[in-house]
């Protein structure tokens, strides 16, 4: 940074780095290899590939898309759900200096911290009660529900850093308080909103502990309940649940790669969780 | 206007409100509640006060000791390893695009599937670690990784994994902020690279510090999924963290009242921890 950097440190930080992404690569690497190996040959030690089976992909796939498909469709549902309910909250939040805001606040994020397990035991006890288990409508709305302090927060700020003179002059122009919102306000904090969609999307597809509270029927499993149930069988098929694995991997890491600068803005916050 | 500004709040706080009451607020109050009434046999359905918490007293102190190895076990070196690899990447230098962006990789998998993955680098056949440790000539006979005795480690290295590219980040973005006329000083004053690092970079950090300390805290203590789907809680009761104790009180052993008991001590640890947060982010004001 200052100084030019010496040699030998160049040498040290290659080596640091290089160790790192050994790190980071390693359960990756393992699961490409047991995805490659053919079933009979399993136990066989590798420590890099033997073997090619491509075919083990196909049965991951036949396998994990549909339960994938799943997954896309509740993440899709739940980002809109969530950006829908957040907008005019966080709009109000920014806007308005009201008693209750500082204790809203607060609770909005004693909920960004709890975990699912904390209330989803008793939550499942509760619906199973009204007879709500099992339904899509039901697992959306939970979902947005756990989403929804990160959504608010992170709007909370992108619109309170649009001057408050903006609405002023929207009113004077005519603007009642919708226009103002949605035909002012919310173009200008598009990057603010995709940041928010990106994260509900993410953290609803990687998300494993509620369906595994509220659904039971296999067919609206999403990937993780599916990637699960292969973990639990008593004879592991390892082919399978390293392939599927690997394909299940790929929509939130594209995303990762595509939105990196997004990711890397919103992670301070804390935004994707665990 | 004024009376049209608060139908406004109102009702654009109100299906947030409804929502989350429903889904926290109701389950939180239902399973305190639940901590002191009785689920099983004759007791069903009345106050039996504390008898819940007497009944998993054995387990307490084991359970808080597992959940706070655990979480600290992997939050502190997750927390060095991600500030070193910050500092490392706050140079510019060739391939590092590349370093954050494998070293971001972790951050973006599901949490099923980082278990599921580590069961393929620890598994006792052809686990890759054991395959690497008996090609050095380290070890002649598999170590079982999720076995008895280091289940517990095995689960945690797979959280520092996990939790590394979320420090980093943190630290990332911090490094950014300090002011380079603070080390151009230092510099002046004759402090080398190690001093500086010290004398300016650390104290920089103070902030981003605390703030990752507490996120990863929280989350770390009450992560469920690494540990169901690497080992489920055992062998035995190895890696029993506090929110395992919940899941296996409430459905193996279908006693929501026990089940609550564990519940509201997470409540209370994850209260605690959230309330300290709040200060330090609302510190100045």
């Amino acid at each position: 940074m200052l100084n030019k950097i010496s040699r030998p440190v160049r040498v040290l930080r290659a080596i640091l780095c290089v160790i790192f992404c050994i790190f980071a690569l390693v359960p990756i690497y393992a699961a490409v290899i047991v995805a490659l190996t053919p079933y009979a040959n399993m136990l066989e030690p590798q420590l890099y590939p033997h073997y090619f089976e491509i075919s083990n992909f196909r049965l991951g796939a036949e396998f994990i898309l549909d339960n994938m498909l799943n997954s896309l469709l509740y993440a899709a549902a739940a980002t809109v759900v969530t950006i829908i309910m957040s907008i005019p909250a966080a709009y109000v939040l920014s806007r308005y200096n009201f008693k209750l805001r500082k204790t809203t606040t607060f609770l909005l994020l004693l909920t960004q911290m709890m975990a699912g397990i904390v209330v989803l035991p008793t939550l499942y006890r509760i619906l199973n009660s009204f007879g709500l288990l099992n339904h899509i409508s039901t697992l959306i709305l939970v979902y947005a529900a756990f989403n929804l302090a990160l959504v608010i927060t992170i709007l909370n700020g992108y619109f309170s850093s649009i001057p408050k003179g903006l609405d002023d002059a929207a009113a004077i122009d005519g603007c009642n308080y919708m226009d103002t919102l949605f035909r002012v306000i919310i173009p200008i904090s598009g990057p603010g909103v995709a940041v928010a969609a990106i994260f509900v999307f993410i953290n609803t597809y990687n998300d494993f502990i509620i369906p595994l509270f509220l659904l039971s029927d296999a067919t609206k499993y999403p990937l993780t309940l599916s990637i699960y149930s292969l973990l639990s069988d008593t004879t592991i098929r390892w082919h399978v649940m390293a392939a599927s694995s690997l394909i299940g991997i790929i929509p939130p890491a594209l995303i990762f790669m595509f939105f990196q600068k997004y990711i890397i803005s919103g992670a301070t916050t804390g935004a994707v969780k665990g | 206007m004024k009376r049209q500004q608060r139908i406004r709040i109102i009702f654009s706080l109100l299906p947030v409100a409804l929502l989350l009451c429903f889904v926290y607020g109701y389950p939180l109050i239902k399973a305190v509640t639940n901590a002191f009434m009785g689920f099983t046999g004759k007791s069903a359905g009345t106050f039996v006060g504390l008898r819940n918490f007497r009944i998993i007293a054995p387990d307490i102190g084991k359970t808080i000791w597992t959940t706070l190895v655990w979480t600290f076990g992997s939050v502190l070196p997750a927390m060095v390893l991600g500030l070193a690899l910050a500092v490392i990447c706050n140079n510019k230098f060739k391939g590092k695009r590349a370093v954050v962006a494998i070293n971001l990789l972790p951050y973006a998998i599901p949490l099923i599937i980082v278990a599921s993955c580590w069961r393929f680098v620890y598994n006792s056949d052809f686990g890759i670690l054991n395959v690497l440790l008996k090609e050095l000539g380290l070890i002649d006979k598999s170590i079982s990784f999720l076995g008895m005795d280091l289940a517990l480690s095995s689960v945690i290295v797979a959280r520092i994994w996990r939790a590394l590219p979320l420090a980093f980040l943190n630290y990332y973005a911090g490094l950014t902020t300090i002011p380079i006329d603070q080390y151009e000083a230092a510099s002046i004053d004759g402090a080398g690279p190690v001093q500086r690092f010290i004398h300016v970079t650390l104290p920089n950090l103070r902030s981003v510090t605390s703030s990752t300390l507490i996120v990863l805290t929280v989350w770390t203590f009450l992560v469920f999924d690494i540990i169901y789907g690497m080992t489920g809680g055992g062998p035995v009761d190895a890696t029993k963290t506090i929110p395992m104790r919940i899941y296996s009180e409430m459905f193996a052993m279908k006693d929501a009242g026990t089940a609550g008991a564990w519940t509201l001590i997470a409540i209370v640890i994850m209260v605690s921890i959230t309330l300290l947060y709040w200060k330090l982010d609302n510190g100045e004001d």
